[in-house]
């Protein structure tokens, strides 16, 4: 079991956005989380990557209590891809993967820690651009960017936040095909967040769909019904499939 | 080391002293009247003009990347209107020799201040800290109106003379003075180098790599805090130089901070040294070298400011 947990329960102010989530992931599977804005999503995401403290409920990553891992020791576990980023000074690309190694460096990296930079460069095929600047990049540059970082940090997690808003369809496939590569090939956990019920489709090996901050339905590509559309969106869908390729059309309601 | 207001020390005699002093055994009045100008007066000015400059600059450096904005300066903090206030506190009411340390402890509670008005419970925002900086500003500002207000004029001059960024008075005691904490605080800066380039970043960005910003933010504003307090209680506000100086190195080297951090130390030093050399030795009478500072820097950084590239890269 890579992550697991158990009755979470999480609140903003007096505001709960998760109840009683329990929800277990197995290592090397490829899991996308579905459901509307406001639904949890990114919340439940955050508090796995460690960024949003719970008090109430059960958390372990690889059986270990997420809360009992320092901030340095999740940073070789798990990789996070935040929804937003906007940097301000003009770093190369380069020397923003480098700074994944910031949990094994104490003043200057190492030859280890540009090893490593070079090899997460190489893995996404970013080595003709590393001399750039990263705020003089296309939006599909600076993902990749953001995932050569998190690949410098030799995660055996990855969770991702909506890694291809933002991008044109080529893009989106391109990201999402090198993130299922990655995690079969180097049988890492990938958990995403995703708006498109037919990126998720094409990609994920398991669903789980979140209602009001709540588990509303998980399972294989068999879940994903007119039923579950409506129910979770609140739209009407068609579900079929065409040369193997499960999809869903939605429309509005009559 | 050659120039300066007096004909006794001037650029051929200093040469001569230089390379004469250890065959010539004889001496007379003059030769220890130079030796007075070059190794009280003068030396002392040069290390102190190049160890302020510098650590404004990388203090300045620092500061900007952990705001991430490369609008503000050590200053944002507090730190100069705190140890304005200190300094005239002590003109007013104690003695000249108290004006150095009462100023650089100003300085560095306008900082703990600014820090804790800013600290919630979520940790503390670049928002806030911004925002407690100004406060804090105005806050010893109208403090030191007060002190001015109600201080005799004699005295009222020498506070303004003192806020008025000035290296006149350099002497050993001062080097002596305000050295070991800026070569700690340096030293601490450019060990934090790189670790500044992650925080840059951003905040979550540098939490997902296994560096908690707050604890870091913290580990970069105390050194920096430290050297520029210190560059105040000797110098007063030398205003521009951490703001400018880092723009340059960033203009010119990148963004990386590995490098930025010296170069900014030794630029800024260099440019420091140069304006205080003009200063001196432009007019019969001496220039506070804060004036030109803001004379030369201003426009500089106006041109920066306007011109393309530093728009695009660095904003």
């Amino acid at each position: 079991m890579a992550i697991s947990t158990f009755n979470l329960n999480f609140w903003y102010g007096q505001n709960k956005v998760i109840h009683d989530m329990s929800i277990d992931i197995l290592e090397g599977e490829f899991v996308v989380i579905l459901g509307c804005n406001g639904s949890g999503k990114s919340t439940f995401l955050k508090i796995l990557a460690g960024l949003l403290p719970y008090r109430e409920g059960m958390v372990t990553i690889f059986h270990q209590s997420l809360q009992s891992i320092s901030i340095k020791e999740r940073a070789k576990i798990i990789g996070y891809l935040p929804q937003f980023h906007n940097p301000v000074f003009p770093f190369t690309v380069e020397d923003v993967v480098l700074t994944a190694r910031a949990s094994h460096i104490f003043s200057l990296p190492s030859k280890k820690d540009y090893d490593r930079t070079a090899e997460a460069l190489k893995l996404i095929g970013l080595q003709e651009i590393r001399k750039q600047p990263y705020t003089e990049l296309s939006g599909g540059e600076r993902q990749m960017t953001m995932i050569a970082r998190i690949m410098a940090q030799e995660p055996r997690i990855l969770l991702f936040d909506e890694p291809i808003n933002h991008l044109d369809i080529k893009h989106q496939f391109e990201i999402m095909s090198l993130l299922k590569r990655i995690t079969k090939e180097l049988n890492i956990t990938t958990v995403v967040v995703l708006h498109d019920v037919n990126m998720a489709m094409r990609y994920a090996d398991r669903f789980l769909f979140f209602k009001n901050g709540q588990l509303y339905a998980r399972g294989g590509k068999e879940i994903i019904n007119t039923e579950t559309i409506r129910e979770v969106y609140r739209i009407d869908a068609v579900v079929g499939e065409v040369r193997g390729m499960s999809f869903v059309i939605p429309y509005m309601p009559q | 080391m050659f120039v300066g207001s007096s004909d006794i020390a001037a650029p051929k005699e200093t040469i001569r002293w230089l390379f004469c002093r250890h065959s010539n055994g004889s001496s007379n009045t003059n030769n220890d009247m130079l030796y007075t100008i070059i190794v009280d007066v003068r030396l002392p000015r040069i290390l102190l003009a190049f160890a302020v400059g510098g650590s404004l600059a990388i203090a300045g450096n620092s500061i900007q990347n952990v705001l991430r904005t490369p609008l503000v300066d050590s200053f944002i903090l507090g730190i100069s209107s705190g140890a304005a206030f200190g300094a005239a506190l002590s003109l007013a009411l104690l003695n000249d020799f108290s004006v150095q340390p009462v100023a650089f402890l100003f300085g560095m509670l306008a900082v703990a201040l600014t820090y804790f008005l800013s600290l919630t419970r979520r940790g503390v925002s670049l928002l806030s800290l911004i925002l407690a900086g100004i406060i804090v500003s105005g806050f010893f500002t109208s403090l030191l109106a007060f002190v001015q207000y109600v201080t005799d004029p004699f005295k009222l001059q020498s506070i303004v003379h003192w806020m008025i960024g000035n290296l006149h008075y350099a002497t050993w005691s001062k080097v002596r003075s305000c050295i070991i904490p800026i070569i700690i605080g340096t030293a601490w800066l450019l060990i934090m180098r790189w670790r500044m380039n992650v925080i840059a970043l951003g905040d979550e960005e540098s939490l997902a790599v296994g560096l908690n910003p707050t604890v870091e933010r913290l580990l970069i504003i105390i050194p920096a805090a430290l050297v520029s307090s210190s560059t105040v209680s000797v110098a007063g506000i030398i205003p521009m130089v951490g703001l400018i100086i880092p723009h340059f190195v960033r203009l010119v080297f990148g963004v990386d901070n590995r490098r930025n951090q010296p170069l900014s130390f030794v630029i800024g030093g260099s440019f420091l040294l140069f304006v205080d050399t003009l200063s001196r030795s432009i007019t019969d009478v001496e220039m506070p070298v804060g004036i030109f500072t803001t004379i030369i820097g201003g426009p500089v950084f106006v041109y920066l400011l306007k011109s393309g590239r530093m728009r695009e890269e660095n904003l």
